[in-house]
């Protein structure tokens, strides 16, 4: 028995040799090499594909291109598993598997389908009016509402396919490689002009394919291939198969999708599925095409009712007869060569039905022949047919198109097609801020006046004929080539058409009355099931906005973006309206203009490679000894490191105390480091830093503050100067790139008189800190030719030696408050810096710590951090005020006497320590007089870093206060309600251990 | 007094030679490889002045480029154009130390500043045939020849780290200077974007 | 994704760029002598136009340049840029 019984043994550009395995919903078929999944399932007799997104009712195939609302399936299984594909744009492999969506248990006897029954019940709205109250019942409602929509089922595994991205740039892109945008290509490209052309198809060619006529007196698929062998052999084109525009941005950046491998079973190692590219044209041509449309008429979406331009493509593409007897619904002359051509395939064509009420063009008439009847004035009013059509009802059709005369006349059939006119496919055009205009000639909205530099060409245009596209093509070409800069680009002579003479005008029909008596649906928009009686519905409900409409009803809203839906819905808009079509508008047209995975937008962006990570040239020692990592922006820190059987707080704990009692060494190769040079190096700190810097000796350091213009403090650190007009700039790690970017700026646009050169060396030095009572005895053990006593290298002191045999800098701060000092070594040797140290320090049991430590030691020093220079705070807020130098100019100066940052209410920093000596202080909590007071409670400050000191013994915190230094031993309350939590804490000195610096100096 | 250790390259762990990917019967489609030992200066002053130039070409040997995205080379030594009054020399036949020393005492009486960032870049060299679709994967640049042409630089980005890109010799060889702390990152990505055009890992180059 | 012309290296995306503020307004010279309000405006009070709008650019992901840039706000089209410095013209075609 013949599996393909809807196939004819011959034509076609399938390979009737190979034949490919199928399964549909379980079943299995057969297809041929060349197939999409719609022209096998149609050649297979298959009729019912899917079920529509609200009512549930059975949908066949509509289309067979990119503009297909109705026939979505679930393709593959598994992993790879995909909803909401289009049947007409998958290219059939072998082993390929489908199933229907929008239906349980089956697309043939579908239990949603009782939302038909009670479909009148269902107007545009109705589940925001229907279960709008109780608002707190929503999402009740939503989990079983979402359970009736049908949107396919995302797969549950992780995507095991690679997408790629690539950037491309180009003179010219052309958009589309049938007739227009072939000619187009060969016209730049014969210019010389470096030019992307992207079709969404396999093969370049479009209709030239098997759906035009003859050039040259050879079949057009051979002056495609022609063209195509031409442009291959162009060193500077680039053809992209299976490549779909999609968005159309700013400044000609153009985005597309490639789909690589998705007509394999698989792709093979190491390719992607899936390419997105970002291209950067010069001129654009876009020769997108043209999608016919159909009519509204009651039961218009039955399976059989078919686009008459798709019926010809399966017929003369697929050799498929889309159905075995059909009758042909038109309002303009191309349906007529349609219908001849599925005459010629095998398909009886019953009648012709014309809305016009006279006579087609010279060439449409005699391309339908004699054999067949026609119906002038006439239109189809209803179909008939239980899960796919039966028949059609046709009468005759008034001259304003409102009304019916005459009785009506039934054909049986099993195939509809309907030509209700072409819409120039012009959404990239408007995406690039084009306005498209409306064509009375075409009842269709053409491209508009450009914005960006792109121009339409061939149908895209308007333009219909062969001949015209063709001639289009080449003169968009060479202009946009011309545009581009490639003056001397001539338009190719045209290659000869068949004269097709000049056609009738079409007749602009939306809306066929539906007979008397007969309550039946008639679409608008397949996809998402809107009907005129919905638009009307919102029209009288006031949504009279177009923008409003389509939100209101969905129209236009689905996967096909309104392909074949919106241009009718506007006009039965416009009626409702009593407006004209041009005066309702089209909604805006926004990328994509087809659909696109996530996975291809995400590229290789995810998982191990979703953003780069910074590591210190310690890095691999950290791993080694099993650091747990932080990130600090891009970079990974270590935050402590567990010994085995340890726990977190007992490797934090011991890491802190060992620093406090003996040594410890820490990576603090992340702080921003900015290399300073130039006659003027000492005045541009005068002006960045709010302290002065004119008597920083050589050798010496100083901790600076830097403001903003406001007046906010924006980072601090120390900075050392190395040599007479050389200083060395150190920021926090979260700053860094602001301050770089900062100190740019002015020395670029406000000071660029100053010689003064800068560069961060960030990456240049391996930076180590070292702390504790013992720091020093380890530190002399590691160089020789410096000498590190007291006397020699003060707090604050700087020195350039050797350490461990490799040339670095040595810095006497701290951060923790205890004896300590920081080597800068060239990266490279960051890590023999370190392994030495750890051998130096061995018999002080020398510790590495990380940023849990860190945090705690600055903490019980009162050093700020990110939480208190939080973008809000000023100099004088942290206690910096007296820095400020009232005797030069600084960023920001000038706004410090603003009232607000005047006012002695200001929040400032403070200690906190728990009133109970015991209680730990939540981080963040809000501080507060009297926790009891009615709400809302004033907030009078926050805690801002909030620690266990394990050398106090006791929990600590700082916080900003309303007042704070004014508040010494006042009892306050830190509330954090979400935790339930709430402290009495007492606030104090910010500086827990050593407030007078005794260690540090030692 | 301890020897000079050995420089560790930011790559040392990651780095193995082989071929790796969907290599193609003609041969891996890219070719990689580490640039180590190699002296990086970071040069700054006032390009506009000829005296300035002077000196720099007297102490190298070698012109600072005036036009943007452009590098002159001279005795192994090669200067790339970062800004208006930014270079990077790249040598590999100098000692970090004494390239920035002896460039510093040329300098001396001009505005300007040398600052020896040897050990904060990593350097890969991108060869083969696939080599600019490669880069395309993840830097905007163009790389077309009539673009990005032998001996010229450009500063931009390659999978969100920024990169400096230096078309050396005729042109078929990139080589990539991204900062140290972004090394491995970087290499993770080349090696996971080249597995489509297979690729080899080659030894490291000794300058 | 803009395509902003750096000075110097040409045209480049805009991920190659961050954005640096009004430059509209240039830094006074002696913040010191200005009145409080002067001040004030320079600090905060930005105008919001619907056109021609002078912004500040900072080529990071390149030579790290700043410049200025003339880009109209409701087509995005930018229609000139300069160095700091140099004048920013009001008009001009891009090629």
């Amino acid at each position: 028995m013949n599996g393909q019984p809807f196939r004819n043994a011959e034509g076609g550009i399938i390979d009737h040799d190979r034949s490919l395995g199928f399964t549909f919903n379980g079943r299995r078929h057969q297809g041929f090499a060349g197939d999409t999944l719609a022209s096998a399932l149609l050649a297979s007799g298959v009729r019912r594909v899917a079920r529509s997104f609200k009512y549930h009712r059975p949908r066949g195939i509509f289309a067979a291109g990119e503009e297909e609302p109705s026939a979505l399936v679930q393709l593959r299984i598994g992993a790879r598993t995909e909803p909401n594909v289009r049947a007409t744009r998958v290219e059939l492999f072998d082993g390929l598997v489908a199933n229907s969506q929008n239906c349980w248990p089956s697309v043939d006897f579908d239990l949603g389908a009782g939302a038909a029954w009670v479909s009148r019940l269902m107007p545009p709205g109705f589940y925001y009016k229907t279960f709008k109250w109780p608002g707190l019942l929503w999402p009740a409602y939503e989990h079983v509402l979402r359970k009736l929509a049908g949107m396919g089922v995302a797969p549950r595994q992780a995507d095991p396919d690679r997408y790629e991205h690539r950037f491309a740039h180009c003179d010219v892109l052309i958009v589309g490689g049938g007739p227009a945008g072939l000619s187009a290509a060969i016209a730049a490209g014969r210019a010389g002009a470096r030019i992307i052309v992207a079709d969404d198809g396999p093969e370049f060619g479009g209709s030239l394919a098997a759906e035009a006529g003859p050039i040259d007196g050879a079949p057009a698929r051979e002056w495609a291939a022609v063209a195509v062998a031409e442009l291959t052999a162009m060193p500077y084109v680039t053809l992209v198969r299976r490549a779909s525009v999609f968005g159309y941005y700013d400044h000609n950046g153009l985005a597309i999708s490639e789909h690589v491998a998705d007509h394999l079973a698989e792709p093979l190692p190491f390719q992607p599925r899936q390419r997105l590219w970002m291209v950067r044209a010069r001129q654009v041509v876009l020769a997108t095409g043209a999608t016919e449309r159909s009519f509204v008429f009651a039961d218009n979406d039955r399976p059989g009712i078919m686009l008459a331009s798709a019926a010809r493509t399966y017929a003369n593409r697929f050799a498929v007869r889309a159905g075995r007897r059909c009758v042909v619904f038109t309002n303009n002359d191309s349906a007529y060569g349609a219908a001849a051509d599925l005459a010629a395939a095998g398909i009886e064509v019953a009648a012709v039905i014309d809305a016009r009420p006279g006579d087609p063009g010279p060439a449409a008439a005699k391309a339908l022949g004699t054999g067949i009847e026609r119906l002038a004035g006439h239109a189809v009013v209803a179909t008939r047919g239980g899960g796919a059509l039966t028949a059609v009802e046709v009468a005759p059709l008034n001259e304003s198109g409102d009304s019916l005369g005459g009785s009506l006349r039934r054909f049986d059939c099993d195939l509809l097609c309907v030509s209700g006119g072409w819409n120039p496919a012009v959404q990239l055009h408007a995406q690039a801020q084009g306005r498209p205009v409306y064509d009375d000639t075409l009842a269709a909205f053409v491209p508009g006046p450009s914005v960006q530099a792109e121009r339409s060409a061939g149908s895209a245009k308007g333009t219909f004929t062969l001949a015209g596209c063709l001639a289009d093509g080449m003169e968009a070409g060479a202009e946009a080539a011309r545009q581009a800069g490639f003056e001397a680009a001539e338009t190719p002579p045209v290659p000869a058409c068949e004269d097709e003479g000049e056609a009738a005008p079409m007749r602009a029909l939306w809306s066929v009355p539906p007979p008397p008596g007969l309550r039946r649906k008639r679409f608008v928009d397949l996809q998402t099931d809107v009907t005129q009686a919905d638009v009307e519905l919102a029209s009288r409900e006031g949504y009279k906005s177009v923008e409003h409409l389509k939100r209101y009803t969905t129209l236009g809203m689905g996967t096909d973006q309104g392909r074949t839906g919106n241009v009718p819905g506007l006009a039965v808009l416009a009626r409702s309206l009593g407006a004209d079509i041009p005066q309702v508008g089209t909604t805006t047209f926004r990328p994509p203009y087809v659909p696109v995975t996530m996975a291809t937008l995400a590229g290789r962006e995810i998982g191990h490679h979703f953003q780069p990570v910074r590591r210190s040239a310690m890095h691999g020692w950290h791993e080694t000894a099993g650091a747990a990592f932080v990130p600090a922006g891009l970079w990974l820190r270590p935050q402590f490191y567990a010994r085995p059987g340890e726990g977190l707080w007992d490797a934090i704990y011991r890491e802190t105390v060992a620093v406090r009692t003996s040594v410890g060494l820490c990576d603090v190769s992340t702080l921003g480091k900015i290399d300073i040079q130039g006659a003027d190096s000492a005045e541009f700190l005068n002006r960045v830093y709010i302290n002065a810097w004119s008597k920083l000796g050589i050798g010496r350091c100083r901790y600076g503050v830097m403001l903003r213009e406001d007046g906010i403090t924006l980072d601090d650190g120390t900075t050392s100067r190395l040599a007479r007009n050389h200083y060395l700039m150190t920021t926090t790690t979260a700053n860094a790139g602001a301050v770089m970017g900062h100190l740019e700026y002015f020395l670029q646009v406000v000071w660029p008189e100053l010689d003064v050169h800068i560069i961060s060396v960030t990456e240049e030095w391996a930076a180590i800190a070292l702390a504790g009572p013992d720091s020093r005895k380890v530190l002399e053990r590691l160089t020789d030719d410096i000498d590190v006593s007291n006397e020699a290298l003060p707090f604050m002191g700087v020195r350039e030696g050797t350490f461990a045999g490799v040339p670095g800098r040595l810095f006497r701060i701290s951060f923790s408050g205890e004896l300590a000092y920081e080597i800068n070594v060239p990266a490279d040797y960051g890590q023999h810096l370190w392994e030495a140290m750890l051998e130096a320090g061995k018999e002080f049991d020398i510790t590495p710590y990380g940023t849990e430590a860190l945090g705690i030691l600055r903490t019980e020093k009162g050093h700020v951090v990110g939480g208190e220079l939080n973008g809000r705070t000023t100099a004088d807020d942290l206690g910096f005020g007296r820095m400020a130098s009232s005797a030069k100019e600084f960023i920001g100066k000038r706004s410090l006497n603003r009232p607000g940052l005047t006012d002695e209410n200001r929040k400032q920093l403070v200690g906190l320590v728990p009133a109970d000596g015991k209680t730990a202080i939540p981080r963040g909590a809000q501080i507060v007089t009297d926790p009891d007071q009615a709400l809302p409670n004033p907030m009078i400050g926050e805690v801002t870093s909030a620690c266990y000191s394990p050398n106090l013994e006791t929990p600590i915190g700082l916080g900003i206060v309303a007042a704070g230094r004014a508040r010494m031993g006042e009892t306050l309350y830190a509330l954090s309600p979400m935790r339930g939590k709430r402290v009495a804490v007492t606030v104090t000195n910010p500086v827990f251990i050593d407030p007078e610096g005794e260690r540090l100096r030692a | 007094m301890p020897e000079m250790p050995q420089r560790c390259s930011a790559l040392f762990d990651a780095y193995q030679t082989g071929t790796f990917g969907a290599v193609p019967e003609d041969g891996p489609g890219i070719q990689l490889a580490e640039r180590r030992g190699l002296a990086i200066i970071h040069l700054a002053g006032p390009g506009g002045d000829e005296n300035f130039r002077t000196a720099v070409k007297g102490c190298l040997g070698c012109e600072a480029p005036v036009i943007p995205n452009t590098t002159a080379t001279a005795d192994g030594r090669c200067l790339l154009w970062l800004a208006p009054t930014r270079w990077l020399l790249v040598s590999a036949r100098d000692a970090p130390g004494d390239l920035e020393r002896d460039l510093s005492a040329a300098l001396a009486s001009h505005s300007g500043a040398v600052t020896d960032v040897s050990s904060g870049r990593t350097v890969i060299r991108v060869t083969g045939r696939d080599a600019r679709q490669l880069l395309a994967k993840g830097c905007p640049l163009d790389f077309h020849g009539s673009r990005f042409k032998p001996e010229n630089c450009a500063q931009s980005i390659l999978g969100a780290i920024n990169v400096l890109l230096h078309a050396t010799g005729d042109g078929t060889a990139i080589d990539l200077y991204c900062a140290r702390g972004f090394a491995l990152s970087m290499w993770e990505w080349l090696t996971d974007a080249a597995g489509e055009f297979g690729y080899s890992i080659d030894v490291a180059i000794q300058g | 994704m803009f395509n902003i012309r750096c000075p110097w290296c040409g045209d480049r995306p805009e991920i190659e760029f961050s954005y640096g503020g009004d430059a509209s307004r240039s830094r006074p010279d002696a913040p010191e002598t200005l009145s409080d309000d002067a001040w004030h405006d320079y600090v905060f009070i930005r105008d919001n136009p619907a056109g021609p709008h002078a912004e500040y650019w900072q080529h990071t992901g390149g030579c790290r340049q700043w410049l200025r840039a003339l880009r109209n706000t409701t087509t995005h089209e930018i229609l000139a840029t300069a160095a700091p410095g140099e004048p920013l013209p009001l008009s001009g075609e891009r090629k």
